[in-house]
């Protein structure tokens, strides 16, 4: 009973809260939020958690050509970056990580054939691969990634763009959150339509409203939920982008101008629900293609219908803080060689003249 | 790169021509002569390049009529013999709006081949885009637009920028 009036309380309280907060962030404001995020220094945090493995990568972005991170696997430090302008720090602390983290990217991406087979684990020539074997910082006054880089130009478990894309991810948000009307919905727990069971972002793991979940949402603002498109049955998927339009749910939090939180959940429908027999029926029958047999082995691995989800969150830096580069760095070249098909890299790779040009968007 | 040295002023002087709805705008008070870019404002060496001025008075009087700006001024960096990079300073006359979002979108809009990206360099919002394997950098400051255009075999771009976000002060 006193848990019923607790509870009772608790969605009194944040409904009062979430009124008076709707009041002042409306779904149009998200995009001039996620604008003044991204133009501001910030600390930021991701997580990317699938089946029983979780990445998480927590940072410091000083500006947009200055940040740094640290990479880990089920909690453990893998490798750290720093980037200063044109420059890119890496510092290997976990060898014996590489090999996993690079399977778990493999599963993100759905295509083994992205990363180039160079012979090293990294994708990074053997003399590079030996040099962060040692624990050493090393440097490359080339290495940063290019500004119009492509986030499907993955070559390595050790290249830029696992943290490039979570420093860049916010300008991403408008087109994710789309301009088609309905889509957005302020998150609210008090319509009659709600439940628990359904919300891909639940409250509290455990069910239960404590005051450790009020604190928690005050702290994150008013949350805006964001729907995918809706299933077409006549469509056929070739990729995983044509699948995760249609089950990635999209959850924004917005609070003093600025987007604090951000979550992803990868989840597909009941199997047992007739409304997608069309987009269960080809994977038991096997009539897929590649991709989609790729996505299947996930599906198979996760043994659960939520196949990842992933949170970023923001927050003002604690204090003035600078990104500064690590002293006693080795000079190294950070990118991956141009691959040989069927050759592992002998040598190591040539700094590329064009390396850092500004390239036009593809 | 030297051939796109005009392309890029009269790119420049025709967007802020072209750039709609300035308004009434509250223009800063101006730190030099009457709608002059000073000389002086480009250090003699910027990252190890050196600079000199560049002679860009004939494609500027070709639209400077139909312009918002009331001057422009560009020079070039070298190292050695080899071009690496131009800095283009256009001041703005009293009926432009460069403090407004709206107004700088519409400029920038107009230069460069990909749509321009907003990136912060120190406290400094500076628009981002590309054009003839030319990186190009564009930022706002006081009644100034300043462009800092570098050629695609530079290795040291964004280094190169945020100095010249320091040291350029029009």
């Amino acid at each position: 009973m006193r848990r019923a009036i607790a509870a009772g309380f608790c969605l009194l309280l944040l409904a009062a809260c979430g009124r008076s907060q709707a009041q002042s962030i409306e779904p149009e404001d998200l995009d001039d939020f996620a604008r003044n995020t991204s133009l501001t220094s910030r600390e930021f945090s991701f997580t990317r958690e699938s089946g029983e493995n979780r990445l998480q990568i927590d940072g410091y972005i000083q500006d947009d050509y200055r940040y740094e991170a640290q990479v880990l696997f089920n909690g453990q430090l893998v490798y750290e970056e720093k980037v200063i302008d044109d420059t890119r720090f890496l510092r290997v602390e976990n060898p014996p990580l590489l090999e996993p983290l690079r399977t778990f990217r493999l599963l993100e991406q759905f295509t083994p054939t992205t990363l180039p087979q160079v012979g090293t684990l990294s994708g990074l020539d053997l003399q590079t691969e030996d040099l962060l074997a040692t624990k050493q910082w090393a440097a490359d006054p080339t290495g940063a990634p290019a500004e119009f880089q492509s986030e499907d130009a993955a070559t390595g478990t050790l290249d830029a763009l696992e943290v490039w894309k979570r420093v860049r991810f916010l300008e991403s948000l408008p087109s994710i959150i789309g301009d088609e009307g309905g889509r957005v919905t302020e998150w609210n727990p008090d319509n009659a339509n709600y439940l628990p069971s359904k919300d891909k972002f639940p409250p509290n793991d455990t069910g239960r409203f404590s005051d450790r979940f009020v604190e928690k949402f005050l702290e994150d603002g008013v949350r805006f939920d964001v729907a995918p498109d809706a299933f077409d049955p006549t469509a056929t998927p070739t990729g995983l982008q044509d699948i995760e339009r249609f089950f990635l749910y999209t959850s924004v939090w917005a609070k003093d101008g600025w987007i604090t939180r951000v979550g992803r959940a990868f989840e597909l429908p009941d199997p047992e629900d007739p409304a997608y027999e069309d987009f269960y029926e080809p994977l038991r029958s096997g009539t897929i293609g590649e991709p989609a047999k790729e996505f299947l082995s996930l599906l198979k691995q996760t043994r659960n219908r939520r196949l990842y989800t992933e949170f970023y969150t923001f927050r003002p830096p604690a204090g003035d803080r600078e990104v500064v580069g690590p002293e006693g760095a080795v000079l190294a070249v950070l990118k991956p060689p141009t691959p040989v098909e069927g050759r592992p890299s002998e040598g190591p790779g040539q700094v590329e003249a064009t390396a850092t040009v500004e390239a036009p968007a593809p | 790169m030297a051939k796109h040295f005009c392309t890029l002023v009269v790119m420049l002087v025709f967007a802020t021509a072209c750039s709609p709805g300035a308004g009434q705008a509250r223009v800063p008070s101006a730190s030099a002569g009457a709608g002059e870019v000073r000389e002086d404002l480009i250090p003699a060496s910027m990252l190890g390049l050196d600079s000199a001025p560049e002679d860009v008075s004939g494609p500027f009087q070709e639209a400077k009529d139909r312009a918002y700006v009331s001057s422009v001024r560009m020079w070039s960096l070298r190292e050695a013999e080899r071009l690496r990079a131009t800095v283009q300073v256009a001041r703005f006359m009293s009926d432009a709006s460069p403090e407004k979002r709206t107004f700088q979108r519409s400029v920038v809009a107009q230069i460069g081949q990909t749509a321009p990206r907003e990136r912060l360099v120190g406290d400094q919002v500076v628009y981002v885009t590309s054009a003839n394997e030319q990186a190009i950098f564009m930022w706002f400051e006081n009644i100034h637009l300043i462009l800092v255009s570098v050629s695609a075999d530079y290795l040291a771009p964004r280094t190169l920028l945020r100095t010249a976000v320091q040291e350029i002060n029009p």
